[in-house]
């Protein structure tokens, strides 16, 4: 059985009755904003333990344009296939290349899939990794080259973190 | 003339009359300058801090409340700046309400609310306080609002905008006392941990408790 993380936010799926509009059992269509497909995949990341939910947390994080607090769910495999979600490992887009080998990509995500994987992502762990550890970690890996400073996206993102000397 | 002027820019009239000679000078003739642009091409759409306003949103009294709001905060009692800058507020949380924000990055919406608090200071943080505050508010906009006043860099408005993410611990929506939270965290200030504390003692929400106690573990331990 496989994991995989995915980068939410978790206002967005909070229940019934912290959010009173919404039924028992009813999720919030807000929460679908965390699971955006591009043509029916969606990016996901392979996740063993808590050190690659780390890493790759701090991957996600140099993508983007300011430090700030990382939410993330990591929900399991086991009823993906009998969904007919296909599970495909595709190279990932982050500025650390062991993170890209975590990478899959979710298919076949129709309408009425996406809404049964919603489930299966609100029933996973939903967790936080506070701004104070994301900048101290993100300078962690800047330190150890262990991100690729030519592969941050953001200009902002790349003169913030105090790179270490290259080998 | 000040008929046309009355049809085409609502109250912006009896507004005028309120303030000084010098000032009701220069919003008059903004005023028109505004009223003849628009009669010569009723399509245009002038562009506001980067974002598309139509005409039909964006009158003429609202681009002069815009540019003189922040004046007019030091010398006037704020109220109908403030309520111009609801307006304009709001027209940027209208706007928003189908953007899908994504922590860490930027959007329209954040671009549009960080230029108008800067343009416009502790007048703009008080409006967006009672657009937030409000019940019917959109949860998914007003987080993102509340997570851009944490990250702000911008110190003449530092201290309201902290009030304003201590209030919203307050506030009777989760996703908002969440974000509220990030905002305090980003601020990084001791000065809210009493805020902090009256929130975590008062959460029923397991997770979000939790949240404000990691935030409450962060301002004790010193910036």
């Amino acid at each position: 059985m496989k994991e995989f993380l995915r980068t939410t936010r978790q206002g967005r799926w909070y229940i019934y009755p912290v959010v009173d509009w919404l039924g028992e059992d009813e999720l919030q269509g807000d929460a679908l904003s965390d699971i955006v497909t591009k043509h029916g995949r969606l990016s996901v990341f392979n996740v063993a333990n808590n050190a690659d939910r780390q890493r790759v947390a701090v991957a996600l994080a140099a993508n983007r344009g300011d430090i700030t607090t990382l939410d993330y769910a990591v929900f399991d495999d086991s009823c993906l296939r009998d969904l007919g979600i296909t599970v495909q490992q595709t190279r990932g887009d982050t500025p650390d290349e062991t993170v890209n080998e975590l990478h899959y990509e979710l298919g076949n995500l129709t309408v009425d899939r996406l809404a049964l994987l919603t489930r299966i992502v609100y029933a996973g762990e939903h967790k936080r990794i506070h701004r104070r550890q994301i900048n101290e970690l993100l300078s962690e890996a800047a330190r150890s080259r262990r991100l690729d400073e030519k592969k941050i996206k953001h200009e902002k993102m790349r003169q913030r973190l105090p790179w270490g000397t290259r080998e | 003339m000040i008929a046309d002027i009355a049809g085409n820019t609502g109250v912006a009239g009896a507004f005028v009359v309120l303030y000084s000679t010098e000032l009701a000078s220069k919003l008059f003739s903004d005023l028109l300058e505004g009223v003849v642009r628009r009669r010569r091409d009723p399509l245009i759409r002038p562009t506001l801090f980067g974002l598309p306003f139509t005409v039909n949103s964006m009158t003429a009294f609202d681009r002069i409340v815009s540019e003189n709001a922040a004046g007019w905060g030091k010398s006037f009692e704020p109220a109908p700046a403030i309520v111009a800058l609801e307006d304009m507020l709001q027209k940027l949380f209208f706007d928003a309400r189908d953007e899908i924000f994504e922590d860490g990055m930027g959007s329209f919406f954040s671009a549009g609310l960080i230029r108008i608090v800067r343009d416009h200071g502790v007048a703009a943080v008080r409006a967006l306080e009672r657009i937030i505050s409000a019940v019917d508010v959109n949860a998914e906009v007003a987080e993102e609002a509340l997570r851009q006043m944490g990250h702000m860099d911008d110190k003449r408005t530092y201290r309201r905008r902290l009030f304003l993410l201590e209030r919203a611990l307050e506030s009777p929506n989760a996703r908002i006392r969440d974000a509220a939270s990030i905002g305090i965290e980003a601020m990084d200030d001791p000065a809210a941990i009493e805020s902090l504390q009256r929130a975590i003692d008062s959460e029923r929400h397991e997770q979000l408790r939790q949240n404000f106690k990691d935030v409450l573990t962060q301002l004790q331990d010193g910036g």
